[in-house]
C-alpha cells in the first residue's frame, strides 16, 4: 500500500556556495515561514504552464510577502538561464559536424552519415533510405556549400564500401576487446572444424586473395531463435543456432556464393544467397554492412565532416561486417502461431486474475469504451495480458504489438527465446454477448520479459516473476490517474482490495499534501467518485452506487486515520 | 527477398535536410544532457535522424503532408529521449527505484565523478548535477526549461500522465538545484553517490 503524502524536499540553502546561484542563496536569505512548505512543489513550476490559474494566483500572493520564496524563485530562474546557455541552440560544442564548418556543411555532413548508414540497413525495411549518389552529390544539399572546395568535397563520389568507416556506438573497453578477441579465436577454431571434412579436406574454397578486405568474409546473424537450424550450402548444419556461439560471433564464409537456409518452425524458412565479397545479386536480408569501433584513444575530434577523411586510430577495431537478419521476431510469426503464443502467455498470466461481483446499479466499462450501469448482477474478472487489441507502445522505432523483439529488462531465469510485452489490463464480464474489454495502461514502465520455447507443435512460455499483484496495482494506478485527472490534478496514494478486482481506492489531491479533495474508486474498468469531496473535484465522474460506496468505505478504513481524516 | 531500392525525390530530400538543419543542434544537446558523453550523444542524434529518415522516406506521420513542424519537433525529441534512455540502459546507468514516499530511496553509485579541480565552473557543475537526476527527471527539465515544451507535451513525449509529468518537473527542478549547489560544495576527490529515481509514479 502506498500513500502520497510527499512533502516538499527540505530546502536549506543557507550555506550553499554554487557559482552563479550564490547571489540568490546568500547568508542574508530570509527565513522560511510555515506557509512556505505548502508552496515547495509549486515554486519550481511557476515559470511553466503546469500550474492552474488558482495555483499561480496563490503562489504569487505568497511570493509578495515572502523573501525566502522569492530567493528560491530567483535561483530556479538562474538555473534555467544556465541550462539554456549550456544546452540551448547557442551552446558551446553545438555542432554535430566538426568545429569550424559553416552551417551549410552540417547538413551534408549528417546526410553523408545517413548515406553511409543506409548501407547498413536491410533491403526490405529501409530501402527507402537509399540515397543515390546523384541525389547527394548534385542535389540541393551539395548546392548549399559555400566554397568551391566544399562543393568539390560534397560532390566527391561516395567512398568505396571497402574503405568507408562508419562510426557507430560500439565502444570496446579493454576487457570487452580482450573477450571479443578470445571469442574470435575460439570461433575460428570451431569454424575451422565445421568447414573441414573428415581428413582435413576443405568442403568449400577458402582461398582469400590479398584484395579481400578484413572482415569481408565474415557474417554476423541477428534475430535467431534457440531451436533454429542454419544450413550452409546444404551440407553444414548448425543446430540450436540461436543459442550457439556462432549466433553472436561471425561465421567465416568461403569466397563466392553461399546458400543459407534457416529453419525455425513455426517461422517461415529463410533461403537466401550471400557472397564473398558482397555482390549485388545477394538475397540475404542484411541489417549492417560495415562497422568501425573506435579505439580507446578516439576522441570527439575524430568525428569527421565531409572535408576530412576519417582517420584510423591506432587502437581502433575495424570490422567490415555484414549481419544477416534471420527474421525470427514475433511480428514475423504466422498469424496462427502468433495467436497461440499470445494465448500461451495469457495462460501463464492466469495467476494474476481475480474476480468480483458487479451488483445491479454498479458501474462497468462497456464495450463501447463508455461507462455503463449494470441492469443485472454479473461477475467481472480482471487479468493482465499482452496487448492484442490495442496499440502498444513502441521502443524507439520498434513496434511492440503484441510482443517486442527484445528481451525485457528483467529476464526470466529460464532458457529460451527472450521477448517482452507491455502489460495491459483485461476485464471479462460474464454476461451473454459482452466481449472482453481491454484497457491499455496510459503510462507503461519497462516491458515484461518472456522466455519462449517451441516444442514442435506448441509453445512453452515462462513469464517474468515481476508480473504480480504489484504490477496490476501499477497499471491500475496509471489508468486511474489518467481517467480521474481531467484537470491535471493530483491523484495520490490509496488502498487496494483483495482480490484486486474488488476495487482500488485512490485519493485526489490539489497539490496541497496535507489534505485530500476526495476519494475515487477503480473497479470493473471504470472510475467512480466515492466521497462528496471527490464529486466536487471530479464533477464529470459518475457517483458510486451504494454497493461501490460500501467497498470504498471498507478500503478507506485501511488508510491511516491521520490521512483518512483529511479526505473530504 | 530482393526489394527494389527506394529513390527519394528531391522534395523529400530537401524537406528532410531542412528539418535536420534546424533541429540537429537542439537534439544533440538534449541527448548530451541525458547521456553526458558527447560521443554517445552524437550517436544517439545520428540514430534519431536515421529513424526520421526512414519515417520520412515512408511518408509516415509526422513526416506526411498532414503534419506541421511542431509535430515533427515533438516526434524528434521523443525519439531522442527513447534512444538516449535505451543507450543509458544498455550502459547500465539507469537504476530503478520506487517513488513511494514512505520507502527509503535506494542509493547506488551512478558514475565516477571527476575531482573538483577537473571541473570547469558552472557548466561542469550543471552537467554533473544533471547526471545525478533520474533520466526522466533530466529529460523533463531540459524539455521544459531549455526547449520550451509544455507540461502536456512532456507528458505525451515521456509516455506518462499529465500529473506525473507535473510532479516530475517540480521534483526535477528541486533536485537539480540541490545537486547543483552540492556539486559546487563537493570537496576534491570525492565520489558522488546519488539516489536516482523513478519508475512509475502512477500514484506517488
Amino acid at each position: 500500500m502506498t500513500y502520497a503524502q510527499t512533502p516538499g524536499e527540505p530546502s536549506d540553502f543557507s550555506d550553499r556556495r554554487a557559482p552563479d546561484l550564490d547571489s540568490h542563496l546568500n547568508h542574508h536569505l530570509p527565513q522560511p515561514t510555515p506557509e512556505c512548505a505548502g508552496f515547495g512543489d509549486l515554486l519550481p513550476l511557476l515559470a511553466t504552464d503546469a500550474l492552474t490559474t488558482d495555483e499561480v494566483a496563490a503562489t504569487r500572493a505568497h511570493l509578495a510577502g515572502c523573501g525566502w520564496c522569492r530567493a528560491q524563485l530567483d535561483a530556479y530562474a538562474a538555473l534555467d538561464a544556465l541550462a539554456r546557455r549550456e544546452y540551448g541552440a547557442d551552446a558551446p560544442d553545438a555542432r554535430v559536424a566538426p568545429p569550424g564548418l559553416p552551417d551549410s556543411v552540417r547538413v551534408p555532413f549528417q546526410m553523408r552519415q545517413l548515406q553511409e548508414q543506409q548501407m547498413t540497413m536491410r533491403p526490405d525495411d529501409v530501402t527507402q533510405a537509399q540515397l543515390p549518389d546523384d541525389e547527394f552529390t548534385r542535389g540541393p544539399i551539395a548546392a548549399g556549400f559555400d566554397s568551391p572546395t566544399e562543393q568539390a568535397v560534397a560532390r566527391s563520389p561516395r567512398p568505396d564500401r571497402s574503405t568507408v568507416l562508419v562510426r557507430r556506438s560500439g565502444r570496446l573497453t579493454g576487457i570487452t576487446a580482450l573477450a571479443a578477441t578470445l571469442l574470435l579465436v575460439i570461433l575460428a577454431g570451431i569454424l575451422f572444424r565445421t568447414h573441414l571434412a573428415p581428413g582435413g579436406r576443405p568442403t568449400a574454397t577458402t582461398t582469400q586473395t590479398p584484395t579481400l578486405q578484413p572482415g569481408a568474409d565474415q557474417v554476423f546473424f541477428t534475430h535467431a531463435v534457440p531451436w533454429g537450424v542454419l544450413t550452409i550450402n546444404g551440407t553444414t548444419n548448425i543446430a540450436s543456432f540461436g543459442t550457439s556461439l556462432a549466433a553472436t560471433m561471425p561465421l567465416t564464409l568461403p569466397r563466392g556464393k553461399t546458400t543459407l537456409v534457416y529453419t525455425a518452425a513455426p517461422f517461415n524458412t529463410l533461403r537466401c544467397v550471400i557472397s564473398v565479397p558482397a555482390n549485388k545479386s545477394d538475397t540475404c536480408p542484411l541489417t549492417q554492412t560495415l562497422a568501425t569501433y573506435p579505439g580507446e584513444q578516439a576522441t570527439a575530434s575524430d568525428l569527421n565532416g565531409p572535408s576530412t577523411p576519417l582517420p584510423v586510430e591506432p587502437k581502433d577495431v575495424i570490422v567490415q561486417q555484414r549481419t544477416v537478419d534471420l527474421g525470427a521476431i514475433p511480428n514475423n510469426l504466422p498469424t496462427a502461431a502468433l495467436k497461440s503464443l499470445v494465448a500461451a502467455t495469457e495462460q501463464q498470466l492466469s495467476h494474476t486474475a481475480s474476480s468480483t461481483e458487479v451488483a445491479i446499479g454498479d458501474h462497468y466499462l462497456g464495450s463501447d469504451g463508455k461507462v455503463a450501469v449494470a441492469k443485472t448482477a454479473f461477475r467481472a474478472t480482471l487479468s493482465v495480458a499482452p496487448p492484442t487489441q490495442v496499440a502498444s507502445p513502441s521502443n524507439g522505432s520498434e513496434t511492440c504489438a503484441p510482443f517486442c523483439a527484445e528481451a525485457g529488462p528483467q529476464p526470466v531465469a529460464q532458457n529460451g527465446w527472450h521477448i517482452s510485452f507491455f502489460p495491459v489490463i483485461q476485464w471479462q464480464f460474464a454476461m451473454p454477448g459482452v466481449p472482453v474489454v481491454v484497457q491499455q495502461s496510459p503510462g507503461t514502465g519497462d516491458p515484461i520479459d518472456v522466455a519462449v520455447q517451441w516444442n514442435n507443435s506448441a509453445w512453452k512460455v515462462a513469464v517474468s516473476d515481476t508480473v504480480s499483484n504489484g504490477t496490476i496495482d501499477e497499471i491500475v494506478g496509471n489508468i486511474l490517474s489518467a481517467a480521474a485527472d481531467p484537470n491535471g490534478s493530483a491523484v495520490g496514494g490509496g488502498a487496494s482490495a483483495t482480490p484486486l478486482a474488488d476495487g482500488v481506492l485512490l485519493l485526489a489531491s490539489s497539490g496541497n499534501n496535507n489534505t485530500y479533495e476526495g476519494a475515487v474508486l477503480y473497479r470493473a474498468g471504470v472510475v467512480v467518485v466515492a466521497t462528496p469531496g471527490a464529486h466536487t473535484f471530479f464533477p464529470s465522474l459518475p457517483l458510486a452506487s451504494a454497493h461501490e460506496e460500501a467497498i470504498a468505505q471498507q478500503l478507506l478504513q485501511q488508510i491511516p486515520a491521520s490521512v483518512r481524516a483529511t479526505v473530504k | 527477398m530482393n526489394t527494389p531500392p527506394f529513390t527519394p525525390g528531391p522534395e523529400l530530400v530537401a524537406r528532410f535536410s531542412d528539418v535536420l538543419s534546424r533541429t540537429q543542434t537542439a537534439l544533440f544537446h538534449f541527448a548530451r544532457g541525458l547521456v553526458g558523453d558527447p560521443e554517445l550523444a552524437r550517436d544517439v542524434t545520428q540514430d534519431v535522424f536515421l529513424d526520421a529518415w526512414r519515417a520520412a522516406a515512408a511518408g509516415k506521420p509526422p513526416f506526411d503532408a498532414a503534419s506541421d513542424e511542431s509535430n515533427i519537433r515533438r516526434w524528434l525529441f521523443t525519439v531522442t529521449w527513447r534512444r538516449a534512455a535505451k543507450a543509458l540502459r544498455h550502459n547500465r546507468l539507469i537504476i530503478w527505484e520506487s517513488l513511494d514516499a514512505d520507502q527509503p530511496p535506494a542509493t547506488q553509485t551512478f558514475a565516477a565523478i571527476p575531482h573538483f579541480e577537473d571541473q570547469v565552473g558552472e557548466a561542469e557543475a550543471l552537467r554533473q548535477a544533471l547526471h545525478t537526476l533520474a533520466p526522466q527527471d533530466a529529460a523533463s527539465f531540459l524539455l521544459q526549461a531549455v526547449y520550451g515544451f509544455s507540461a502536456a507535451e512532456i507528458a505525451a513525449m515521456l509516455d506518462v500522465t499529465p500529473e506525473v509529468a507535473r510532479k516530475r518537473l517540480s521534483r526535477a527542478r528541486q533536485r537539480l538545484r540541490n545537486a547543483y549547489t552540492q556539486q559546487a560544495q563537493q570537496p576534491p576527490g570525492t565520489t558522488n553517490t546519488v539516489a536516482t529515481t523513478t519508475h512509475e509514479e502512477h500514484r506517488s
